[in-house]
């Protein structure tokens, strides 16, 4: 058995009490909250109200990136020199390349990881953070210390491994990054299974998360293959079957693993799609990334989750204006190989690190922890002082339960909408552009860097309209699917016409319930739309038009109007109406929870 | 990265400026990185053991010896993004990094000829295609020679 070392670091928790300091979605009362608890008594009081009443302050969020209640203690393991020590493993089969200043042989590599856990009996989840590619010689797994003791504090046993024999000028070795990761989860499992390792019956190998940045964002989608529809159940070191179900990836690449070839089956991984189903999935990243330049989380953000499956999982996107890419990772310094410009507008450091702590401990304490409250998080709806005010995020998320009306992927027809009998029609056609497009251009006209295909829409006169008419069978369910959704934000533009730089975009939204019209809802009360950062890399533009995901309750149309029945609804209407002109990208309009 | 006994089946390639990789200009959007090609050389190695590996036509084969190309030049290091590097239309599954380069290995000597005279390429993040002007050709080097120790 290889070196554990144990170094107690008993942290006392220093916010145990709720406080509600964020600025909550102005239209919901429910999640406002203007108390501050200052003392243990008020601790302990309202903790002893949320045991006895399950609602109420159960909808008060704490900041996520505040410790938690969990003291927090350290460990290491790593093998021996001993050559049987089963912390080391061979990848060989998977890797056989390494860069030059790599000392290990790729038959011969450590299961080596840094542990923050937290002090109790368990069982707790277990969440497993992977670096990306760097320099060989640098520690990389040490630059998400502070993920680790923010998520033992919260209760995670958190781990952050060492793949930095994978590192350097390297090419094809995703597939090993990624099995590093499940023989990882497999030592954790002999650990939790045995008496005689200190974590038995410790780990929750139920509740299961993998994070990973840079071409560990892609690693942990590629693990999450391994453990599914890679398995070879024939192959002994392929004991997988772990109950992955949450993960995060910092700004990821992705397809790195398309054209390697799986040395179990000898079929390239080309025909292997990393299309995630069954797991929450997480992508954030950054304006001003200098290594992964072209957001390509984004498409696997975009496949995850498929429009044609029942939704069995969420996922979730953030666009952080002025992030970059190496400044996620402590180790990795403050610049990336190339500077994006305008590098003025790039964040601190701390301030990128703290938005990384808010959402990493928001998402795996609403996936793993089964918080769903924190959703509003992940949906933009609350925003807390570890999110600098001054930054500007944008939010995209999707419910496992949802209903798509639009999701463009049957074709180039407009007027048929994804859900049978929906139609849409460009009222009047005074929307010009109307256009279904495939949302990959990378450049003029429209700056987009997806992986699907939605509809762009201009306007020039306020009588624009976008109408959706509904069948009843989808109206009859409303009362199961009560938020309409949808993703839109301005599209960039290289000469200015219909949007404003540096302005915000706005329509209007109203339904028809049988003869009756509602009022009309401003989008922009509901998320902010922005004007795209522009953005130049190495001197070549880059700008993103990135899309947010609006979330508006069906109950705000009919407040104050109880004979006003949503399940009459025939018609959604989109009213460019708010601004004189404009130009955007809608996708994936639905009605969910 | 070459040890004694190694057979030398290519010598080295020293390339001038004509094959600058600048000589495909990047278009406006997905900018490529810094990268020049200036040498390479292809070395046979006899294996301490024999490697199992697919052939060219997809059968599973074992080989005793296997071609080392190192390649000399300037490319952008330790990176998230990843360089695809090509020669013609056949992608090198795996390569890693030399003090002043790279290198990669190639086992089916039916793989050596189908890949004669084809140009070495590059792309990054799957956009377009970069030539780098520098051919790859396992014949130019004459007779096999024992390669030097280092």
């Amino acid at each position: 058995m290889g070196v554990y070392s144990t170094t107690p670091e008993a942290r006392q928790p220093r916010n145990c009490s709720p406080q509600c300091p964020w600025s909550a979605d102005r239209h919901d009362s429910a999640f406002r909250c203007g108390a501050s608890w200052r003392t243990g008594w008020s601790c302990s009081l309202l903790i002893m109200i949320v045991m006895v009443f399950a609602t109420g302050c159960s909808k008060h969020l704490k900041d996520p990136a505040n410790p938690g209640p969990f003291s927090v203690s350290s460990w290491e393991y790593k093998p021996d020199p001993n050559p049987n020590d089963p912390l080391w493993t061979d990848v060989s089969a998977y890797f056989n390349s390494p860069d030059f200043r790599v000392p290990y042989s790729m038959n011969h590599v450590p299961i080596h990881g840094i542990v923050r856990y937290p002090n109790g009996p368990g069982p707790f989840p277990l969440v497993l953070i992977v670096h990306g590619n760097h320099d060989p010689t640098v520690n990389s797994e040490q630059g998400y210390v502070y993920f680790l003791e923010l998520l033992a504090s919260h209760g995670f046993i958190a781990v952050s491994v060492d793949e930095n024999f994978l590192n350097g000028f390297v090419w094809g070795e995703m597939d090993a990054r990624a099995i590093i990761l499940l023989r990882h989860l497999q030592r954790w499992r002999t650990w939790d299974g045995s008496a005689s390792y200190p974590f038995f019956n410790k780990v929750d190998l139920n509740r299961i998360g993998l994070a990973g940045h840079s071409r560990g964002g892609e690693a942990v989608t590629i693990s999450w293959l391994f453990n599914t529809m890679l398995h070879n159940p024939m192959d002994p070191d392929h004991t997988f079957g772990f109950n992955l179900t949450s993960l995060f990836a910092i700004a990821p690449v992705d397809g790195q693993i398309v054209g390697d070839t799986n040395p179990h089956t000898g079929q390239p991984y080309d025909n292997v799609p990393a299309v995630l189903q069954n797991t929450d999935y997480f992508v954030m990243h950054g304006t001003h990334d200098g290594d992964v330049f072209d957001f390509e989380g984004y498409r696997a953000f975009d496949r995850a989750q498929p429009v044609n499956l029942s939704g069995t999982a969420t996922k979730s996107l953030l666009w952080v204006y002025g992030g970059i890419h190496n400044q996620w990772n402590t180790t990795w310094g403050t610049a990336d190989p190339c500077v994006v410009q305008p590098s003025g507008q790039i964040i601190t450091a701390a301030d990128q690190q703290s938005i990384g702590k808010t959402f990493v401990s928001g998402f795996f304490q609403m996936s793993l922890q089964h918080k769903r409250r924190y959703a509003k998080l992940l949906q933009g709806k609350v925003r807390f002082p570890s999110m600098p005010a001054s930054i500007t995020l944008m939010n995209q998320y999707q419910s496992e339960d949802r209903i798509f009306l639009d999701d463009y992927e049957q074709g180039n027809n407009l007027a048929t909408g994804s859900f049978s009998g929906v139609t849409n029609t460009n009222h009047n056609n005074l929307l010009n552009p109307y256009q279904w497009y495939s949302f990959s251009d990378r450049g003029n006209p429209y700056w987009m860097w997806e992986e699907t295909h939605g509809l762009i829409a201009g306007w020039s006169s306020s009588g624009a309209e976008y109408v959706i008419d509904v069948p009843p069978g989808l109206a009859a369910q409303l009362k199961d699917y009560p938020v309409l959704s949808l993703r839109i934000g301005q599209t960039f533009e290289s000469t200015p016409s219909r949007n404003t730089p540096g302005a915000s975009q706005d329509l209007g939204v109203v339904l028809e319930l049988g003869n009756v019209t509602t009022n009309e809802l401003r989008v922009s009360d509901f998320a902010a739309l922005p004007y795209p950062a522009k953005t130049t890399r190495c001197g070549w533009d880059d700008t993103k038009s990135v899309l947010q995901t609006v979330r508006i309750p069906l109950r705000k149309f009919v407040r104050h109007h109880p004979w006003w029945k949503l399940h009459h609804l025939t018609r959604i209407r989109l009213k460019f109406d708010q601004k004189p002109t404009g130009l955007l990208a809608i996708d994936d309009i639905q009605v969910t929870k | 990265m070459t040890r004694p006994g190694f057979i030398v089946i290519s010598l080295l390639f020293v390339l001038g400026t004509a094959l600058d990789s600048r000589a495909q200009e990047p278009t406006a959007t997905g900018s490529a990185p810094a990268v020049h090609l200036d040498s390479y050389q292809v070395v046979r190695q006899e294996l301490k053991a024999p490697a199992r590996v697919r052939d060219t036509e997809g059968r599973e084969q074992s080989y005793h010896q296997v071609y080392l190309v190192t390649v000399k030049g300037t490319f952008p290091r330790d990176q998230g993004l990843g360089m695809e590097l090509y020669i013609g239309d056949y992608r090198v599954p795996e390569y890693g990094g030399t003090a002043d380069g790279l290198y990669f290995r190639l086992y089916d000597p039916k793989l050596l000829t189908a890949l004669e005279g084809k140009e070495f390429r590059y792309r990054f993040a799957r956009a377009q295609f970069y030539g780098s002007g520098v051919r790859f050709s396992a014949k130019k080097a004459g007779a096999p020679k024992v390669a030097p120790v280092r």
